[in-house]
């Protein structure tokens, strides 16, 4: 059966069908909450952050611009859900880790949570305007010009900021051991 | 010493973003520049070990948590209905919200708001849900729910202060706390009694889902967290049995009156 686009989603979402959203749901679900985690590293505020975006697309469903893409609108407010929360925290009580509390791939080996956790907590010890160039790039893949867009910066400071955290990142994991 | 120029094409060879020709001169660069070459290797380990981080799948819940409370928005965002009208529909489908796990939003709160104060300038059902989304009782809009509990919390664990208030046929129970650590709250109530039907997350939201079933409420609150909770009373001399732990561990229990 033919893929839906994302367009045509929402169309149908907004002439009142359920089942469309809930295939928006399906396909961003878990990039929405990755780019939360690894902002954050916290699994419980990285839910908050997938259903508050969720629910804020439903709202402003009507608004949405068919001349962009839907991803990008999305990973938008995913980022600075993440950003606004992540201050909220980083004021009141300074960022825990806790990223390893509660995993929900039990098949997973530990090498595998071992890495994800090393790199999960490393991130954390670069600014927000750095990891999220991280993120987006290493751990999003995407391409310099749709960072460009998601970020609203051009596409040299894109690269400017991403050379700049790299090597924010490595210093981080050096100090920690994690890298030689 | 590495050169601006060169800094860069080191980088976007590791983004595999150079053409042939910048491959090539970023290779020719590196024989001749052992610290370009010793740059390279960092970045590139870097880069596969950040390959090799697999994204994490969210709970299984995450999916059901969305689609319930988007549910009480469906109705507003599908048809233009009457105010008034609409306002009610959507109260009747919050208060038919059945046992499971929910996440649920200010919707109930501001809707049940709109109802007890009337405000004669609202344009659309959907422009009174975004103005009360994630907000609490508007000082103003107070003089209509009277007050019939109170108490501040002050231990070691925790700080803070619980209201409960008691309108026409809606009790609502503000919680606000500080705590450094998660605080598990639980509201437990007679389903004969009050029947659950909401909550809005304030400024500072509570976390993860709410658990709650026909007896009731539980929630784990961090930081600076403020949650309205909303009941439909069934019953004039509802109680509501309310509890702070911390892993485990009782740290206050309180039976609260919600009648007047």
């Amino acid at each position: 059966m033919k893929e839906l686009d994302n367009a045509t989603l929402i169309r149908q979402t907004l002439e009142g069908q359920e089942k469309p959203f809930e295939i928006l749901i399906d396909r961003y679900q878990k990039v929405i909450y990755n780019v939360a985690l690894r902002m954050l590293n916290d699994v419980q505020d990285a839910e908050d952050i997938a259903q508050t975006v969720f629910i804020k697309v439903y709202q402003n469903l009507r608004t949405f611009d068919f001349k962009h893409k839907f991803f990008n609108w999305i990973y938008r407010m995913a980022i600075n859900e993440s950003l606004n929360l992540g201050e909220q925290r980083r004021r009141f009580e300074g960022l825990e880790v806790d990223y390893a509390s509660e995993d929900h791939s039990p098949e997973k080996n530990y090498e595998s949570l071992e890495l994800s956790n090393q790199v999960g907590s490393s991130l954390m010890g670069i600014e927000p305007e750095y990891r999220i160039l991280i993120i987006l790039k290493h751990l999003q893949e995407l391409s310099y010009g749709e960072i460009s867009y998601i970020l609203e910066m051009s596409e040299k400071k894109v690269k400017s900021r991403l050379f700049t955290a790299r090597h924010l990142l490595k210093d981080v994991m050096v100090k920690r051991g994690i890298k030689k | 010493m590495i050169d601006d120029k060169h800094l860069q094409l080191i980088h976007q060879e590791i983004d595999g973003e150079n053409s042939s020709e910048e491959s090539e001169a970023v290779q020719k660069y590196m024989l001749k520049n052992e610290e370009a070459k010793t740059l390279y290797s960092d970045l590139n380990a870097l880069s596969n070990l950040l390959n090799q981080v697999d994204a994490k799948d969210p709970s299984p819940n995450l999916k059901k948590n969305i689609l319930n409370s988007i549910q009480p928005y469906k109705s507003s965002s599908r048809e233009k209905t009457p105010v008034i009208g609409g306002v009610i529909q959507n109260i009747k489908s919050v208060f038919q919200i059945k046992y499971g796990f929910a996440f649920a939003s200010g919707l109930a709160a501001g809707l049940i708001l709109f109802v007890l104060y009337g405000n004669q300038n609202l344009q659309t059902p959907a422009n009174k849900i975004s103005n009360f989304y994630g907000t609490m009782i508007p000082k103003e809009a107070d003089n209509n729910l009277q007050s019939v509990s109170f108490f501040e919390i002050n231990l070691d664990e925790v700080t803070g202060s619980v209201h409960v208030k008691n309108g026409k046929d809606v009790v609502l129970f503000e919680i606000q706390l500080n705590s450094s650590q998660n605080i598990d709250v639980h509201l437990g109530f007679n389903k004969d009694e009050l029947e659950f039907g909401g909550l809005s997350k304030g400024d500072h939201p509570s976390r993860g889902a709410i658990e709650y079933d026909a007896n009731q409420v539980n929630l784990t609150t961090k930081a600076e967290s403020s949650t309205l909770i909303l009941f439909k009373r069934l019953a004039s001399d509802a109680k509501i049995n309310f509890r702070l732990s911390q892993n485990g561990n009782t740290l206050l229990e309180e039976v609260m009156t919600t009648g007047n």
